[in-house]
């Protein structure tokens, strides 16, 4: 018997029986091990149906028992277990028995093996622990030596490579690939196939690289490859396992949380991880190091987990509790909503409470925020799809939704607690460490990474297709937090300050004796006591400017404001600059304004930059004018909303679209198309069309609405009118005084063109 | 916004277009008076949505009624205000023995 | 309309299971109907496409009594978002009890990420529990006609268990008074 230690790395079906596990040692290599693992599912419904199942499985490799177990809402039932040893005749046995007994339910069937493994044995992704293994590499005992909820566990040194073309592919053909490990770079080029694959190959040799991060790896890199290799001859396995090859998941197209997803097919590697930064959903928010943390804390392999949406995560994380818990998960069953009478269904379908800002600009604005507020009433009050509802005596009750809560721990506060408590305390070291803390980045990574799944657990409980979810439990989550928002709003009014506004889970409040994170102390300790959530003051802002309706001026918008921070750097929300599909050019100039008015920590002074402000405008058309701005910073990203023929009208990312389908480019919907507005018969020009695009052809007076918009965006809650600013950027007038100081029907510019120049009575 | 009812903005949307009738046929000063009526009403959204009465438009009523109260309010202090002055500048331009008067 | 609630009321007097096709998603049709319904007593709709009427319910309800909240405490709802929860909720509501309303069935059913053969099986499944409904209580079941495979195959099933059909005419637009002047 030998006995290894090092990190849980990979672990997938063994052809013949049992998983192949892959182990990441403390000596930094990496090691292959076998084990025999059965896989177990089951199945309930009427006593003669079972039997007819159990004569039908006689007959197959299966060891069959009778059980009891848990189903999350009907308590203890009878059920037939069904144990297999080899692994990989799970599919076609499962479609066999569906397709022979349709109408028996069944448990336990559509999950990742490495949940399956990760309940039996508390080993997780990237997991430290022991390994004991007999003479042939088969695990005859694994260990956990940590938990996934440690702050600061020991992780491996994952050695890296780098993969990545020139160009976008579908942009244009690459001409050389950039490889990158450690302090060493390559640049192979394209037009010697042969050497290309030689020298990947003596590179995977040499370095035995864990993680391959490619760009565009998914949907382009390794099918070229397998391509050149089949052209030269030469062989080229990516995999650790020789035994593999490649996996590959199709692409698929999807609407989530109201937007169109797209996810281009995906290559898999076999005891190493292959990740394409172009083709993950939130992993560029985070990096490996979140991926990891999330794969850690999820039970869902690396290579899964950075591609696919954090509603994934959680569910991982619901099914690895039940698993844990011996409870069943259900197959295509679904529990329907609890009834409830009109006035009920009034009460709660409702979402987060969202306070109308009052427009214009305020100084010490300090936002407070309940930290992972809804995850945090799940923990806390206990909400769960089995617990809402019930009629217990000692249940909580919540009059107006004619419903109670149990008290008794349910299956998603068991799930999110140990993750929700690590967030609070990351978020806590976080405010309170030095950016040159050797942590900082690590516990930024984890905290986004963290941030994600919990953002998702509370729209779990109410998605369509969630196995766990009950739209009651979600409602009542809503429900909660409007009341625990409504009354931190009263407690602030209480104790003196003006909610300026509310956002489901922040609310935006000042005082003029109020300056500093410390005043806002005695605030924060009544709300907790009287919420029992945590909250706490995110920043205090020197000045925040909240933007009204471009429509109506008097309407304020909820959660678009820009707010100047102590360090000179802003926090923003719903600005040009922040919206994917908004020009570079234009984003840069609204930056720029940023960076001009946060010169000014006094509100009242901001005015004073107007003049500056101006000018750096006039430089900005002039390049415009000119045509001399890079074409790259015209680009207009947008995603396509649907597929293409159901467009009724083609809006300009549809056209960009047809543009490239004509040239028999692949588009899906959720694909983010590229393109430019022109001044041709069609409008615009999709950037991955590869014949050369005329410049002269750019629509310049479309890029100036863009950005005159844009730029009204921040200065309109300065008192900036519509009008007013058109003449200074686009009639050549200047001003004879900030805006605000008089009456607005004397507000005009000084020399303006008054042939051209409208006043506004109102 | 839950997934089964409207919005309290679509909500107030729906009610505004319901008068639209009633809009029509007044005089344009009446219909800009209005106007401020339906911008009041989008802006206490939240307090419209709380109300647990089943009919918003039982609630917009004391919005609007707000609103315009606020707008007197405004409209007093600014007139005090404004008679004070007066009334100070007259002060000191009487002769001494009428201000004592 | 008007007929199909005369009928409708009727039949609520009684059991059996009454289908109604409709052309359009017909959500005025709907309200109305359900105003009809609740005015005579309590009624438990479920709704297929998790659609409900909103505050035209009330209001129409308010046209006709004074007693506005008591009369939507007639009315108990749930809505469905898969087919597997359309068959929990129906499978949970009791034998006995007062007249259901079953808004655009096959709503959920046209779900293509879930196998044919299953959303076959789960339609099945549905009409047994509507079967066993209708035999106690008066059960509406509305559905919109659609031109697609999945309609003609799914149809057969509702048709099997049906006591009677109506088809809904949409509603003609109301005659405005054309501009004089």
């Amino acid at each position: 018997m030998r006995e290894y230690i090092g990190w849980l790395f990979d672990l997938y079906v063994h052809p013949k029986q049992g998983i192949v596990l892959w182990l990441i040692g403390e000596d930094q290599k990496a090691h292959f091990f076998t084990q025999p693992f059965q896989l177990t599912f089951y199945a309930s419904g009427p006593f003669h149906r079972l039997r007819q199942l159990w004569k039908f499985l006689m007959a197959k490799p299966v060891r069959l028992n009778r059980a009891q177990r848990k189903d999350l809402h009907e308590g203890m039932k009878d059920v037939l277990e069904i144990n297999l040893l080899s692994l990989s005749l799970f599919e076609e046995l499962f479609k066999e028995i569906n397709q022979r007994f349709p109408d028996l339910l069944y448990y336990d069937v559509e999950l990742p093996l490495i949940l399956r493994y990760a309940a039996k044995y508390s080993v997780f992704p990237l997991g430290h622990c022991k390994i004991e293994v007999k003479e042939d590499q088969e695990i005859s005992e694994i260990t956990p030596l940590g938990t996934p909820w440690q702050l600061d566990p020991i992780l491996p040194n994952l050695r890296v490579l780098q993969i990545r073309p020139d160009v976008n592919p579908s942009h244009a053909a690459p001409r050389y690939l950039s490889v990158h490990y450690n302090c060493f770079e390559y640049q192979l080029s394209l037009t010697d196939p042969g050497k290309l694959l030689f020298s990947l190959n003596s590179f995977f040799r040499q370095f035995d690289p864990d993680v391959i991060l490619t760009s565009y790896g998914d949907p382009w890199l390794f099918s070229y490859l397998e391509e050149v290799s089949k052209a030269t001859g030469i062989p080229f396995n990516p995999n650790r396992d020789p035994a593999r090859s490649i996996r590959r998941k199709k692409e698929i197209s999807f609407h989530n949380y109201g937007q169109a997803h797209y996810r281009g097919e995906q290559v898999h590697l076999f005891g190493r991880w292959h990740i394409d930064d172009q083709n993950c959903m939130t992993f560029g928010d985070y990096g490996l190091m979140g991926a990891i943390e999330q794969a850690r804390v999820t039970g869902l392999p690396v290579q899964e987990i950075a591609r696919r949406s954090p509603g994934a995560g959680i569910a991982a994380m619901q099914n690895l509790t039940a698993l844990r818990c011996s409870i069943l998960i259900p197959y295509q069953q679904q529990k329907g909503e609890i009834p409830k009478t009109y006035n009920q269904l009034v009460a709660s379908d409702r979402g987060g409470l969202v306070f109308e800002p009052l427009p214009g600009v305020f100084s010490n604005v300090a936002i407070i925020d309940f930290v992972s507020m809804y995850p945090s009433i799940i923990v806390e009050y206990n909400i769960s799809p089995e617990t809402v509802g019930v009629e217990e005596e000692d249940a909580f009750p919540l009059p107006e939704m004619g419903i109670k809560v149990s008290s008794r721990e349910g299956l998603i506060p068991a799930a999110l607690r140990p993750m929700v408590e690590k967030r609070v305390e990351i978020r806590r070291l976080l405010k309170t460490m030095h950016k040159d803390d050797e942590r900082y980045v690590r516990y930024h990574a984890y905290s986004n990474a963290l941030k994600w799944l919990c953002v998702v657990a509370y729209g779990r409980l109410g998605f369509a297709n969630s196995t766990f979810g009950r739209i009651n439990s979600h409602e009542v989550v809503s429900f909660i937090g409007r009341k625990m928002l409504l009354r931190a709003k009263e407690i602030a009014e209480d104790q003196g300050f003006t909610v300026l506004h509310a956002y489901v889970d922040s609310l935006f409040i000042c005082k003029p004796d109020a300056v500093k994170e410390d005043d806002f102390q005695p605030l924060l300790a009544e709300i907790k006591q009287e919420t029992k959530l945590a909250i706490e003051v995110e920043e205090v802002y020197s000045w925040m400017a909240f933007v009204s309706s471009r429509r109506n001026p008097r309407l304020s918008v909820a959660n678009r404001f820009f707010g100047l921070r102590s360090d000179g750097d802003y926090k923003i929300r719903g600005l040009a600059l922040r919206r994917e599909d908004t020009p570079l050019f234009v984003a840069n100039a609204q930056r720029q304004i940023l960076q001009i008015l946060a010169r000014e920590k006094d509100p009242s002074q901001l005015t004073s930059l107007l003049s500056d402000i101006l000018r750096m405008l006039q430089q900005r058309i002039s390049t415009l004018n000119n045509r001399i701005v890079p074409i790259e910073e015209l680009l207009v990203a947008q995603t396509l909303s649907r597929e293409l023929n159901e467009y009724k009208v083609l809006s300009p990312v549809a056209r960009a679209a047809d543009q490239l389908r004509a040239i028999e480019k692949n588009v899906r919907m959720g694909q983010r198309i590229k393109y430019f507005h022109t001044r041709t018969k069609r409008g615009i020009h999709a950037w991955d069309v590869p014949e050369p695009f005329n410049p002269l052809l750019v629509d310049t007076a479309k890029y100036k609405e863009l950005l005159f918009r844009a730029v009204h965006e921040v200065l309109q809650p300065l008192g900036v009118t519509e009008n007013i600013l058109r003449n200074w950027m686009f009639s050549d007038a200047s001003y004879l005084l900030p805006p605000g100081v008089l009456h607005p029907r004397l507000e005009m510019p000084l020399f303006a063109n008054l042939n051209r120049l409208r006043v506004d009575i109102s | 916004m839950g997934r089964t009812l409207p919005s309290t903005t679509q909500i107030a949307f729906d009610q505004i277009a319901e008068l639209k009738p009633f809009y029509e046929a007044l005089r344009r000063t009446d219909q800009l008076i209005l106007d401020r009526f339906f911008e009041s009403i989008l802006q206490h959204r939240v307090a419209i949505s709380n109300a647990a009465d089943l009919l918003p438009m039982e609630v917009m009523p004391f919005v609007i009624l707000l609103e315009e109260h606020k707008r007197n309010s405004q409209v007093y202090n600014e007139l005090y205000i404004l008679i004070e002055a007066i009334e100070n500048k007259i002060k000191l331009l009487l002769p001494p023995e009428e201000n004592q008067t | 309309m008007n007929d199909i609630f005369k009928l409708t009321i009727d039949i609520t007097e009684k059991r059996g299971l009454v289908l109604i096709l409709t052309q359009d998603n017909a959500y005025q049709s709907k309200t109305n109907l359900i105003a009809e319904l609740i005015l005579n007593g309590p009624l438990f709709v479920l709704s297929g496409n998790e659609w409900l009427p909103a505050f035209a319910l009330p209001r129409r309800i308010r046209e006709r009594t004074t007693m506005m909240k008591e009369t939507m405490g007639h009315l108990y709802t749930t809505r469905a978002s898969t087919c597997h929860r359309l068959f929990d909720s129906l499978a949970n509501i009791p034998s006995k009890g007062e007249p259901i309303l079953v808004l655009d069935l096959l709503h959920t059913f046209y779900d293509a990420d879930i196998p044919l053969r299953v959303r076959l099986f789960r339609l099945r499944e549905c009409c047994r529990e509507l079967k066993r409904l209708a035999f106690y209580r008066p059960v509406i079941v509305m559905v919109q006609e659609r031109e697609t495979e999945d309609y003609e195959k799914f149809i057969p099933a509702l048709g099997s268990i049906t006591d009677k059909t109506f088809t809904l005419v949409p509603e003609p637009q109301q005659l405005r008074q054309p501009a004089l002047f």
